[in-house]
């Protein structure tokens, strides 16, 4: 029993009460939710939860240290509308499109690099060098397209966002390959390992070996990685670049990975948590919209429920510290 | 006659199934009097204060403070009943004044929570000048050596008139002088009527300084007795159930070539001009006073703080600006002298610990951690320094007692094949039995070849295990004796003969 209840608890590392929550709501959804189990709604509600849940893995990987990273939604914008521009450039569409994903992945590392590198060499807190990036790229994205958005991007990029392989929506099969790197990353290899020594203690990191600084800028690649390629998909779904894309969603992926049981302090947290986090939130969203549910009451509830999760935290901490 | 200051009787307390405390029966006699309470690590002394202070629940059994039933469900009730804790690792805020902390709550002259410092400076100034501390009572906490800390814990015990206080190892990080000014003022207390019970390691502290003691093994009492009715070798072997030979073995061992040498090492206002040697087969202490720069010394060495001057050679090569993970690959280990900041992830399990050392080498394809290694090389561990834990892949480094943390620790760098140790306060704060293991393990190590330096402040292990020792003093190094020349006078005078 008690064997059972541990093996449980280390897959989901704190996330079990989210899932037992997960599961209710949806059946809940499904039962009494008009609309909620079309299948067109269900369908949504994935291809909606990709972008969430690939945001939210990279976030998950600075929380790991304590950290976080304001700056994904400049590179979601920053990233969207110089790849679109990219694009723009004549020559063959397939060629193209390969070039515009590369640079917007490129793009994206770059600014994770400047962010670990501030909060490594200068040692900045994570909070004030983000923020900082966050609004000089995502003001230069504005700068850059007065506020307007670039189209035309070419045919095969828009597949990536709009195509299907084996029936299935490609965001969806990008989705699940992330969450399943990500988790082989973070439980599997041995920079996972370094991941949670260094979020638990940098001095027994350091001393014991571990090359601190270089783990925690790598955090940020993660981050700043995952969020370029969300950029690529939501890019490509819209078929435009837009300087303001995904502006709404930080809250969401911040919120997510708190629900997912992953400690602000660092040190613990799983993926699959933070993926059941995501969707959740999803799941939330959708269905009260459905039930037309005010967007601030959806915003409270959100919140509401941040506090639970994060309340069942501190009182599971409490209790393992007997 | 009057009751009991504190009576335990038939108190039982389990975790997951596991007792760790049996029908344990103790009482605190007359007024004043001091109860040595003394055990094996995981005896379950610290169980037995958590449920005094009110941190865990006994599962049954009474507890009475001068005759009335006390049930603490918090560390405050603990303190309306008058009992106070002065801790092992203290429980002050460096942050802020002394006056501030002697009233984190319930400041004297305070109205609607907002404070008078002139009342609390005033009344700090009184207890403050009863435990011997001459310093304004605004003085910040973190300006305080560790000694005056304690004094300051004590006077904020004081200052909530505590009529029992309990000590938990209240010497580990103390001076001689500062240990003299302690039982100074512990017996003066007892003589102004405040029960003490003290928790210690060191045994020659409590003949000396209390009334009784009582035993605990395995979370059963083995007896309480009066201190005259029984010496060190009769409570040495009631804690661990079995007679020692000697508290410290020494084995003689054949030194070889010389594998670490430093020369003129030096850091600015830390230590300077250091030299010496470091032979396979050798255990060199290294003793000083508290401040004398020895932790420092290490850690300047394995390349965690800066070295100014000077140069560090490995089997006569020069080492160019070390770093942990380069000592690691060369085969050097540094076991830190506070295992829980330092040495161990304390909310990781005992696998991982024991393994963090050595990831570097168990890469597999894509970068993922040779879990088959992972499991053999901590299970070997394990076994080897008989660690006890009941799972090492879900017992945190949190839960176990501290000469297992300990012999993880030993066992992360074990793990990673050093031939050189630099090994700090290795038995602070440890049990008599799990001391005796770890100078096994140390002896063993040197007879098969490794060097060791050996970082202590407790002189009788030094002379009972070292093959040399140096003195630093004051940032240098003093002197060295050899084997057969140790001599405890005159090892404190080269301590602090650079002081003044």
């Amino acid at each position: 029993m008690v064997a059972k209840k541990l093996s449980w608890s280390r897959l989901f590392s704190g996330a079990g009460m989210s899932l037992v929550f997960f599961v209710v709501y949806c059946l809940f959804s499904l039962l009494f939710v008009d609309k909620f189990a079309n299948p067109v709604n269900l369908r949504n509600i994935l291809i909606q939860s990709a972008d969430l849940i690939i945001l939210s893995c990279g976030m998950t990987f600075v929380f790991m240290n304590g950290g976080i990273d304001f700056s994904v939604t400049a590179i979601l914008g920053l990233g969207s509308v110089l790849g679109a521009q990219v694009m723009k450039i004549p020559g063959d569409p397939l060629l193209m499109s390969v070039v515009g994903v590369a640079f917007m992945l490129l793009l994206g590392l770059a600014i994770g690099c400047i962010n670990g590198l501030t909060v490594t060499l200068l040692k900045m807190p994570s909070f004030i060098a983000t923020m900082a990036t966050q609004l000089i790229f995502s003001g230069l994205a504005l700068w850059y397209t007065h506020s307007a958005t670039i189209g035309g991007v070419p045919k095969p990029f828009s597949l990536i966002g709009r195509g299907k392989l084996f029936g299935v929506a490609m965001p969806i099969i990008i989705m699940i390959a992330v969450v399943l790197a990500c988790a082989f990353v973070l439980h599997r290899t041995v920079l996972g390992r370094y991941i949670y020594s260094v979020g638990t203690n940098h001095r027994t990191s350091r001393i014991s070996g571990i090359p601190v600084k270089r783990t925690i800028f790598k955090l940020f690649l993660f981050s700043s990685g995952l969020a370029a390629l969300s950029g690529v998909i939501m890019t490509s779904r819209s078929g435009a670049g837009m300087p303001g894309l995904g502006k709404s969603l930080l809250m969401d992926v911040v919120g997510a990975v708190v629900i997912g049981g992953t400690s602000v302090t660092g040190g613990s947290g799983s993926i699959f948590g933070t993926a059941i986090g995501a969707m959740l939130i999803i799941i939330l969203n959708n269905s009260l919209n459905l039930l037309q549910v005010e967007w601030y009451v959806i915003n409270a509830l959100k919140g509401a429920m941040i506090v639970l999760v994060a309340l069942l935290g501190v009182m599971r901490d409490a209790r393992n510290r007997q | 006659m009057d009751n009991p200051v504190l009576r335990l009787s038939r108190v039982n307390k389990s975790f997951a199934g596991v007792k760790v405390l049996r029908d344990i029966s103790l009482t605190l006699g007359k007024k004043g009097s001091i109860l040595g309470l003394v055990g094996e690590n995981g005896a379950g002394k610290s169980t037995m204060m958590n449920i005094l202070g009110g941190v865990l629940q006994r599962d049954s059994g009474e507890i009475l403070v001068e005759g009335a039933p006390y049930n603490p469900r918090s560390a405050m009730d603990a303190d309306t009943r008058g009992i106070a804790f002065i801790h092992q690792e203290l429980n002050l805020f460096p942050n802020l004044t002394i006056a501030e902390n002697l009233y984190l709550n319930g400041a004297p002259g305070s109205m609607a929570g907002i404070l008078s410092y002139k009342a609390m400076n005033s009344a700090a100034s009184q207890v403050m000048k009863y435990v011997g501390i001459e310093l304004s009572p605004s003085t910040t906490v973190d300006t305080l050596p560790i000694g005056m800390r304690q004094m300051v814990e004590i006077a904020k015990a004081l200052s909530k008139k505590a009529r029992i206080i309990v000590f938990d190892e209240p010497t580990t990080s103390l001076c001689t002088e500062e240990k003299r000014q302690l039982f100074a003022i512990i017996r003066d207390m007892s003589s102004k009527g405040i029960s003490m019970i003290y928790i210690s390691h060191t045994l020659e502290d409590v003949l000396a300084l209390c009334d009784e003691v009582a035993v605990l093994r395995d979370g059963g009492l083995v007896g309480q007795l009066p201190i005259g009715e029984c010496n060190k070798a009769d409570i040495i072997s009631m804690m661990v159930g079995r007679k020692l030979d000697q508290l410290f073995p020494y084995v003689e061992k054949s030194p070889g070539e010389v594998l670490l040498r430093v020369e003129g090492l030096g850091r600015r206002k830390v230590f300077s001009d250091i030299s010496f040697s470091l032979r396979s087969g050798e255990i060199v202490g290294l003793f000083g006073l508290m401040g004398a720069g020895r932790s420092e010394l290490a850690s300047a060495i394995y390349g965690v703080d800066p070295i100014e001057a000077g140069g560090i050679f490995l089997s006569g090569e020069p080492v160019r600006s070390p770093t942990p993970e380069w000592w690691i690959r060369n085969g050097l280990a540094y076991i830190t002298e506070n295992r829980r900041e330092e040495g161990l992830l304390m909310p990781k399990t005992v696998r991982e610990n024991l393994v963090l050392a050595n990831l570097r080498t168990m890469r597999k394809g894509l970068g993922a951690v040779d879990r088959q290694r992972e499991e053999a090389d901590s299970a070997s561990m394990i076994e080897r320094l008989s660690i006890k834990t009941y799972d090492k892949a879900r017992q945190s480094a949190l839960a176990l007692s501290g000469g297992n943390q300990q012999k993880v620790v030993i066992g992360k760098w074990l793990l990673t094949n050093p031939r050189i140790f630099l090994v700090d306060e290795p038995t602070r704060g440890i049990d008599v039995g799990a001391k005796f293991e770890i100078y096994n393990h140390l002896n063993a190590l040197a007879r098969d070849g490794s060097a060791i330096l050996f970082i202590s402040s407790e002189m009788e292990e030094l002379i009972g295990v070292c093959d040399r020792i140096l003195v630093m003093s004051n940032g240098s190094l003093a002197g060295e004796l050899e084997r057969g020349k140790f001599d405890q006078e005159e090892l404190l005078n080269l301590a602090i003969s650079r002081c003044n």
